[in-house]
This record gives C-alpha cells, sequence and structure tokens, in this order.
C-alpha cells in the first residue's frame, strides 16, 4: 500500500515535472533527467556496447527529448517516450555503421562456435549478450528486456517481421547453447 | 524429449535471467552540465528564430505599402520613360524625313548626272562614228586634191570649219541642256549632211 503509494507520487511528480517543463522549466527537466538517465544509459551500453557511445546516446536523446517534448502526450508513460527517443537514435547511429545490419544472416554453426567459445569463459547473461552479433543483439534487447514487439521492431529498423524474429530465434539460441 | 525438456529448461533459465537483468546503471560522468548547455544554445537559437519571425511579421506589415509605393514609383518611371521614348522617336522620324527628303534631292541629282553622262557619251559615239566617216571622205578627196580646184577645195575646207565649229556650240548647248533632245537631232542632221557633202564630192572628184 505504502508502495503503491510511492509509485503514485513518483507518477504525479514525474507529470508535474514534464508539464513544467514543457513551459521552459529546465530545473523540472532536470529532475527528469536525473530519474531516467540511468536506464537510458544501461539501454544505450547493452546496444551500443561502449560506454562512449551510450554516453553519446544519452545526451542526444535527452536534448531531443527537450527539443521534442511539446509533442509528448500524457496518456503515454513518460520512460516509454523517452526510451523510444532513444531507440531511433541508437538505431540511426546503427545504420550509419552499416544499413543491413538487421538483415545479415546468422551463420549459426560458425557464429555459435566462435561465440560458445567466449561465452563459455562467462556466466553473467549481461557479458554473453554484448557478445552477440550487433544486430542479432540489439533485436534481442529491444524484444526480451525492452519488451517491444517485432512489429514495433520492424517499424523502427526497417526490416521484415520475419528478419525480426529469425534474428531473435538465433540470438536467444546462443544464449541458450551457453547457459549451463 | 530429452533434449526439449534440456531446450525447455534453458529457455526458462535464460527467462529468468533476463527478468534479474539491471534496469539501470550508473553513470561515470555527469552528463548534465553539457545537456544543459545544448539546451541553452538551442533555446537561444529558438529564441533568434522567434526574433527573426517577429522581425518578419513587424516587417510584413509594411508590405504592402512597400508594394504600393514601388507600383506608383514604377508607373511614374514607365510614364516618364514613354514620354522620352516618344519623343526620341518623334525626333528619330524628323531625322529620318529629312535624310529621305536629302536623299530624294540626291537621287534626283544623281539621276540627272546620270542622264547628262548618257547624253554625252551618245554624243561622243556619235562624233567618233562622225570623224571616222568624214576621215574616209577626206583621205579619199586628199588623194584626188590634184584633180580638184584650188578654189574649190578652199571653199570646201572653210565650209567644213564653219560646220565644225557649229557642231561644237552644238554639242555645248546639248550638254548644258540635255532636256531638249532636239538640239542631238540636230547635231545629228548636221554630221549626216556634212558626210553627205564629203560624200557628193568623193563621188564628184572621182566623176573628173
Amino acid at each position: 500500500m505504502i508502495a503503491n503509494q510511492a509509485v503514485l507520487n513518483q507518477n504525479d511528480k514525474i507529470a508535474s515535472w514534464v508539464s513544467s517543463a514543457k513551459l521552459g522549466d529546465l530545473d523540472a527537466f532536470e529532475k527528469l533527467y536525473l530519474t531516467f538517465h540511468k536506464k537510458i544509459f544501461l539501454l544505450a551500453k547493452r546496444m551500443t556496447g561502449t560506454t562512449s557511445d551510450a554516453e553519446d546516446v544519452v545526451q542526444e536523446t535527452f536534448v531531443k527529448a527537450w527539443q521534442k517534448l511539446t509533442s509528448f502526450r500524457a496518456e503515454s508513460q513518460f520512460y516509454t517516450w523517452l526510451r523510444s527517443i532513444a531507440t531511433r537514435v541508437m538505431i540511426d547511429r546503427l545504420r550509419i555503421k552499416n544499413a543491413k545490419i538487421w538483415q545479415q544472416a546468422l551463420d549459426y554453426d560458425e557464429v555459435l562456435s566462435a561465440i560458445n567459445s567466449d561465452m563459455a569463459q562467462v556466466k553473467d547473461l549481461e557479458k554473453m549478450i554484448a557478445l552477440l552479433p550487433i544486430g542479432a543483439r540489439s533485436i534481442f534487447i529491444m524484444h526480451d528486456i525492452e519488451g517491444y514487439k517485432h512489429v514495433e521492431i520492424a517499424e523502427m529498423t526497417g526490416v521484415a517481421v520475419g528478419t525480426s524474429k529469425a534474428q531473435l530465434f538465433r540470438a536467444r539460441k546462443l544464449l541458450r547453447e551457453s547457459l549451463l | 524429449m530429452k533434449d526439449e525438456l534440456v531446450d525447455l529448461a534453458k529457455e526458462r533459465e535464460l527467462n529468468s535471467r533476463i527478468q534479474n537483468l539491471e534496469s539501470e546503471e550508473e553513470m561515470l560522468n555527469d552528463l548534465w552540465p553539457s545537456i544543459k548547455q545544448q539546451i541553452s544554445s538551442s533555446q537561444t537559437n529558438v529564441i533568434c528564430q522567434s526574433q527573426l519571425a517577429e522581425t518578419r511579421n513587424y516587417t510584413a506589415s509594411w508590405i504592402p505599402w512597400a508594394i504600393a509605393a514601388s507600383l506608383i514609383v514604377s508607373i511614374g518611371s514607365m510614364t516618364f520613360s514613354w514620354n522620352k521614348l516618344k519623343q526620341v522617336e518623334n525626333i528619330y522620324a524628323q531625322i529620318s524625313q529629312e535624310q529621305k527628303s536629302d536623299l530624294t534631292v540626291e537621287g534626283n541629282l544623281a539621276s540627272v548626272k546620270r542622264e547628262k553622262e548618257d547624253l554625252v557619251r551618245q554624243v561622243d559615239l556619235m562624233e567618233q562614228e562622225y570623224k571616222l566617216a568624214r576621215v574616209d571622205l577626206m583621205s579619199k578627196i586628199s588623194m584626188n586634191a590634184r584633180q580638184i580646184d584650188k578654189a574649190t577645195l578652199k571653199d570646201i575646207r572653210e565650209t567644213l570649219k564653219e560646220i565644225e565649229s557649229a557642231n561644237q556650240l552644238l554639242k555645248k548647248a546639248i550638254i548644258e541642256t540635255p532636256d531638249d533632245h532636239r538640239l542631238v537631232t540636230l547635231l545629228k542632221t548636221t554630221y549626216q549632211q556634212e558626210l553627205n557633202v564629203l560624200t557628193q564630192l568623193v563621188k564628184l572628184d572621182t566623176s573628173i
């Protein structure tokens, strides 16, 4: 009961900061940053694989969020909205590196033998995820960790739903094989 | 079946581990100052853009007046230019007319000159034919001059001189009054008569 009350209070606070930030209150926006930047940072670190890239993503995400704040509707969660901005920023960055990153087929046997040997050394799932090929990794993070649907992933990345499913299947298989 | 059970076990294990993953991670660097700076600079840009837009709006209210003023100036300039153009056209028309009349006079003069030259050429040609015939006749007469009476010969020569001087006067008159075609006819007749006289003299001389 007390926990629910705390969540409600937190949601009210977020709604209040969002309203103030929409009116140009930078202090209120700073409170939103302090509340959500760690989540966005971890998501970015998982997706990009490096701390420096993740920091760049966090910075770009919050600047874009400030610029687009007037388009935010109160019906959705602020974090969900913020996360969608961050995800699109990361997808754009990945696309710049390789436009066909999600279409690349995984040669399961070769990848498995190469990655399994590395994964066998680590028992931490976080580190296993980091060892996944980038296309499969980003779709695994978006679907299994962040909870995006394949349709949403396909819309954001520009790949077919079947491709998204195939990449997720291969990522999960790699991870399962490595689990003892 | 056993493999499937193993896979299912691993699947559950994987799902469980996914559920237990951390949801956030502490950052080593504080990014807020940098974010705040970017936001402030972008706000400055937005303010500048809005001020620019206001300036544009402020300016926009004067646009109809500016257009109207421009139109008035343009129409005035056009009218002034039109009048000037007309004046210049009139001047050119006058000059052109004068040039045309000058050309007509010049043309007439040239035409008269050409007629005069043609006439002189015609008279010269006539004179040349006459002289050739005269020389021929005179040579025949000279060949028989011993058989002709000296006094008669003298009379013939004096007569010929008079005819020649008369011819010269006629030629001069023709050149001065080229329109009078009777003079040409008269000159031609005179030449013909002289040649007739000389021809008769040759015949007379031959008969003697």
